[in-house]
């Protein structure tokens, strides 16, 4: 069997991450796997659990990972030189903080997973040693404050709920006082309002692939010269503009018939002669295939969430193709984990009486 | 002699490693440190039961 180049770099960059490689070998790894000439991009994991880098592997529908950061196809300055990102690093121990200092030297974008907390002195999540002329562990909360103001940090990009508003991390009782990037910063001082003009909030849980992409490649496009438009929560429009039932298949074919339980027995739920179907009734193709009945009142927070899954949908199999399938299209309900309100204010999650 | 390796990269989660190391270059001590907390059994107390499922699948992402 024949091996191209391309194949092979592209299979180095999928094992690199399950192989135990040597210091050596993995400086050559790192050589192959940062464009040289691409933005740099610092990527550092807070409280988070991982979910927004394998989101990221997963990307298919704008470009792969692989050719974003291995510019086997693209002009360099439309991809990617990932510094450092923990999960995928080559790099281990001290090599990292060098690898963020050089990297910190020149124009770099600042992408954070997971929240951040500020109990304790940040002291519930340490992320390294000796890092940025700091002495000793280094906390998510002083490593975001160190890089995210400096003049040469382009964008700050909040991947994830957790980074962008605080997320499961912040839920009640918000045991070591999570927060998001912006969190971080008192409204009306110099550097909340320096950080939130270069701030996108990538919300989800996790994220769609297409969207922490398709937002790099924006700015990529622009020159890191242009943001695309937000929202009020520092959403790009592009994927945050509309809410889930708006283009939900159960709500514009069924939103008269609801899966749940109708409690007297006779339409309570809704009154005025509508459909509720009770979960016993699930098994009931035309109540759980896609575009079957709503879900709203078996907790669906579609009406309260914006994002384009009902439209993009998830698992796209290739280049601008329509994902596989999405929550309330398998029959889950809506969480509305895009918004500032998740997980709290979306609680409970499922109404089953 | 100690040895510190922090963060251990290539997997999920803040790991670091402190090693003591002595003269003819054996390992005599080892410690490992998760260091990150972001309590879960407290989030989930006195929540409504039904939200365990949504929340507890989101120790782990990978």
């Amino acid at each position: 069997m024949r091996i191209t180049r391309r194949d092979f770099l592209k299979y180095c960059s999928i094992a690199a991450g399950a192989l135990g490689l040597t210091a050596t070998d993995l400086l050559k790894m790192e050589k192959a796997l940062a464009s040289p000439g691409g933005l740099k991009v610092i990527w550092l994991n807070g409280q988070a659990c991982t979910g927004c880098t394998v989101s990221l592997a997963n990307s298919s529908y704008y470009t792969t990972v692989q050719e974003l950061l291995l510019a086997l196809s693209a002009p360099a300055s439309e991809t990617l030189d990932i510094a450092f990102i923990e999960t995928l690093s080559g790099a281990t121990g001290s090599a990292i903080a060098t690898q963020v200092a050089n990297a910190a030297a020149g124009a770099f974008a600042l992408c954070v997973e997971g929240a951040i907390p500020t109990g304790a002195s940040g002291a519930y999540c340490e992320i390294g040693e000796d890092w940025l002329g700091m002495t000793g562990a280094v906390t998510i909360e002083a490593a975001v404050k160190n890089l995210a103001t400096r003049t040469n940090c382009a964008a700050v990009i909040a991947v994830g709920t957790c980074a962008s508003f605080g997320g499961i991390p912040a839920g009640f009782p918000n045991p070591t006082t999570a927060k998001g990037v912006l969190g971080l910063y008192t409204k009306g001082t110099t550097d909340y309002r320096t950080v939130r003009s270069k701030l996108l909030n990538i919300p989800g849980c996790p994220p769609n692939p297409n969207w922490i992409v398709g937002t790099i490649a924006y700015l990529l496009a622009n020159d890191l010269q242009a943001f695309p438009s937000v929202d009020a929560l520092r959403r790009p429009r592009t994927y945050y503009g509309e809410r889930i039932c708006n283009n939900c298949d159960r709500f514009n074919a069924n939103k008269d018939k609801f899966v749940g339980v109708d409690k007297s027995g006779s339409g309570s739920w809704g009154g005025g002669g509508l459909t509720v179907v009770a979960p016993n009734e699930l098994g009931n193709p035309n109540v759980n295939m896609p575009g079957g009945y709503c879900l709203k009142k078996a907790g669906c927070k579609g009406s309260r969430t914006k994002s384009d899954c009902s439209l993009r949908k998830w698992h796209s199999p290739g280049k601008l193709q329509t994902g596989v399938n999405w929550c309330v299209g398998a029959g889950a309900p809506c969480q509305g984990c895009t918004q500032d309100k998740f997980p709290d204010g979306m609680s409970p999650f499922l109404y089953i009486r | 002699m100690s040895i510190s390796i922090d963060p251990i990269s290539r997997i999920e989660g803040h790991l670091g490693i402190e090693l003591e190391v002595n003269g003819s270059n054996a390992v005599t001590a080892a410690y490992c440190k998760g260091t990150m907390f972001r309590g879960f059994e407290l989030i989930l107390q006195n929540r409504n039961p039904r939200d365990a499922v949504i929340l507890t699948q989101r120790i782990c992402g990978v």
